[in-house]
């Protein structure tokens, strides 16, 4: 080729390349997800049936405490549970599909773009909220029918799905850390475990005050003690502050600390 | 170093003890098509994997499209177009999917990025299939979208990484036939892996063979197989009783070599221009001939010239007796 021909070849392929910019890659690689949600259902499916089925039954054993100064309305106090553990199970789906896609070379086309590095964490968590929606409508939509009730009212929705997409977050940005680490289908284990130590040793279940030994001990210091606080700020009672702040602030804490681990496990692959 | 599409000096990979590629030097010219041609194992992998920003060299540098691959990876990724092994392709997205994903991944606009699309999916011959999953394509289309989404953004290097391994013999040669469209045609600098030889030799202007993460030959492929040796002339006569006659006027052109019974061969020292002064030669004192094969060095010639063993899977993939190339 000539030098002439070099150039050209230089020139047409920097006029048809435009400045990669962060936006419209996450927003691919979300729509990407959530397209595929439709395209294989059998691995979302599980993160709407799971958080049904764990309301109806949790709802159903443990009606029996309404009133012995745990909760008034077995519902309203199991939706969230169900809420932010169908949440967390998104997040971690984020993982799995990450595990997937490194594995089948797939994350190699994403690696080898010049696309801003902080992309391809900021596509699956975006996608990991919109996912996060279905078991949150879901699942409050079979609690109102149930007969929850929720005194917050819509502030009480807006808590929950707070907590929720907060859950969801933290879980995908630890999920996808351990993808990054591990590189294989191994770290899925890891990545479910993350999520019942987290949220059953919590007041995952019943109050903190019903909680004795070394649970109450574990709950009472476990920052999702006070995600599910916020979580059901307003569906066991009006939303008042005091019952907030320490949600909040955990999710911030630890979408913080996610984000770095996932970032760093990303930054390891990226030479 | 010098402003080359790709350099390396002494590139090294090692994993824990292992030295996967080890002190590789390449310089591939603008506009070239240079194969890199060594069994499974051999370190080509993993030197693409190191060129194309995958991997950090544990020692040495290596440039690409003018950048560092290191201290400029995502210049270097911005330049190069990469068709790694296996063409990781997402089954459940479909070929114009996949290729808006590239062009967003790429920076290309979106209307840019939708002709672009078209033009590649149309010049692959995938432009019926553009909007059906990838998992109903077959293992030639896969490879051709493959290719297609490397070309998104027209990069100035190419490489593709065993483009046709598992390929069906036609599958392959029409993903040459893009290969030499985009070298000639376009002038894009390719670096291309394989373990086929007649893949290189078909394709490749220079090659290097890489065994044991070391480049141990390096040169043209007629040039490699002229260093093996001169090219073998067999021939089979007509006549049982002719064969000493024969086999004297034979030892004119060169020395004799063994060969089957009821064949007689000699390494022409005139190469293979001297072919025909054989047959005039043999026709000169009235030998009629039955036969007459010429076989030029292959590459697997080279490669077990330089290594002492051939090449996995040369038998059924380049062993080709009169010389291509």
């Amino acid at each position: 080729m000539t030098a002439v021909g070099l150039e050209r070849g230089r020139a047409d392929h920097d006029s048809l390349l435009g400045e990669t910019r962060t936006w419209p890659v996450v927003v691919q690689l979300a729509r990407r997800s959530v397209v595929l949600i439709t395209r294989l259902p059998s691995a979302f499916i599980p993160s709407v049936v799971f958080p049904v089925f764990l309301i109806l039954a949790f709802s159903g054993s443990f009606n029996g405490l309404r009133g012995a100064n745990a909760f008034d309305n077995a519902m309203s106090w199991y939706a969230p549970l169900a809420v932010i553990q169908g949440a967390a199970f998104v997040g971690v789906g984020a993982g799995f599909s990450a595990n997937r896609e490194i594995e089948s070379g797939f994350y190699d086309r994403l690696l080898l773009a010049p696309a801003p590095t902080v992309s391809l964490l900021l596509g699956p968590a975006l996608a990991t909220v919109l996912r996060a929606l279905v078991p949150l409508v879901t699942v409050m939509v079979v609690a109102l029918l149930g007969g929850a009730a929720v005194p917050g009212g819509a502030l009480g929705f807006a808590t929950l799905t707070l907590a929720a997409m907060g859950t969801a977050l933290i879980h995908a940005f630890w999920c996808l850390g351990l993808a990054y680490r591990f590189k294989s289908q191994r770290a899925a284990p890891v990545m479910q475990i993350g999520v019942f130590v987290t949220n059953f040793l919590a007041t995952a279940q019943v109050p903190l005050h019903l909680m004795t030994g070394w649970l109450h001990s574990v709950a009472r210091v476990n920052p999702m003690t006070n995600v599910f606080r916020l979580g059901r700020a307003g569906w066991v009672e009006d939303v008042r502050w005091e019952n907030c702040w320490g949600g909040v602030l955990a999710l911030a804490v630890f979408i913080s600390l996610s984000f770095w681990f996932a970032w760093r496990g990303l930054k390891r692959m990226i030479p | 170093m010098s402003n080359l599409p790709i350099e390396a000096s002494g590139l090294v990979r090692r994993f824990g003890t292992f030295v996967a590629v080890d002190h590789v030097d390449l310089a591939v010219e603008p506009g070239e098509v240079f194969g890199f041609l060594g069994p499974n194992g051999a370190g080509k992998s993993t030197t693409v994997r190191m060129l194309t920003t995958l991997l950090t060299p544990s020692e040495g540098s290596a440039r690409v499209a003018g950048f560092d691959v290191v201290r400029d990876a995502a210049k270097v990724r911005r330049a190069i177009g990469v068709a790694l092994q296996d063409a990781a392709i997402d089954p459940l997205m479909t070929g114009n999917e996949l290729l808006r994903l590239q062009a967003t991944l790429q920076g290309i606009p979106r209307a840019a990025a939708a002709s672009r699309g078209a033009e590649l999916l149309e010049r692959v011959g995938l432009t019926a299939a553009a909007d059906k999953r990838v998992k109903a394509y077959s293992g030639g289309m896969r490879r051709r979208l493959d290719l297609a989404l490397a070309l998104i953004h027209q990069p100035r290097v190419l490489f593709l990484d065993e483009p046709t391994t598992g390929l069906d013999p036609t599958s392959r040669i029409a993903l040459w036939e893009e290969v030499r469209y985009l070298n000639r045609g376009l002038g894009t600098t390719v670096l291309l892996t394989t373990q086929y030889l007649e893949e290189a030799d078909q394709l490749a202007g220079r090659i290097a063979i890489i065994d044991g993460g070391r480049i141990v030959r390096e040169g043209r492929p007629a040039e490699l197989k002229a260093q093996v040796g001169s090219p073998t002339l067999r021939v089979e006569v007509e006549a049982n009783g002719e064969q000493d006659k024969a086999a004297a006027v034979l030892a004119g052109f060169g020395e004799a070599r063994p060969a089957a019974d009821g064949v007689l061969a000699v390494g022409l020292d005139g190469g293979a221009a001297s072919m025909a002064d054989v047959v005039r030669a043999l026709d000169d004192v009235g030998i009629t001939v039955a036969s007459m094969e010429l076989h030029t060095p292959t590459l697997d010639d080279v490669f077990a010239d330089a290594t002492g063993r051939r090449l996995e899977g040369a038998a059924g993939d380049g062993d080709g007796d009169d010389g291509a190339g």
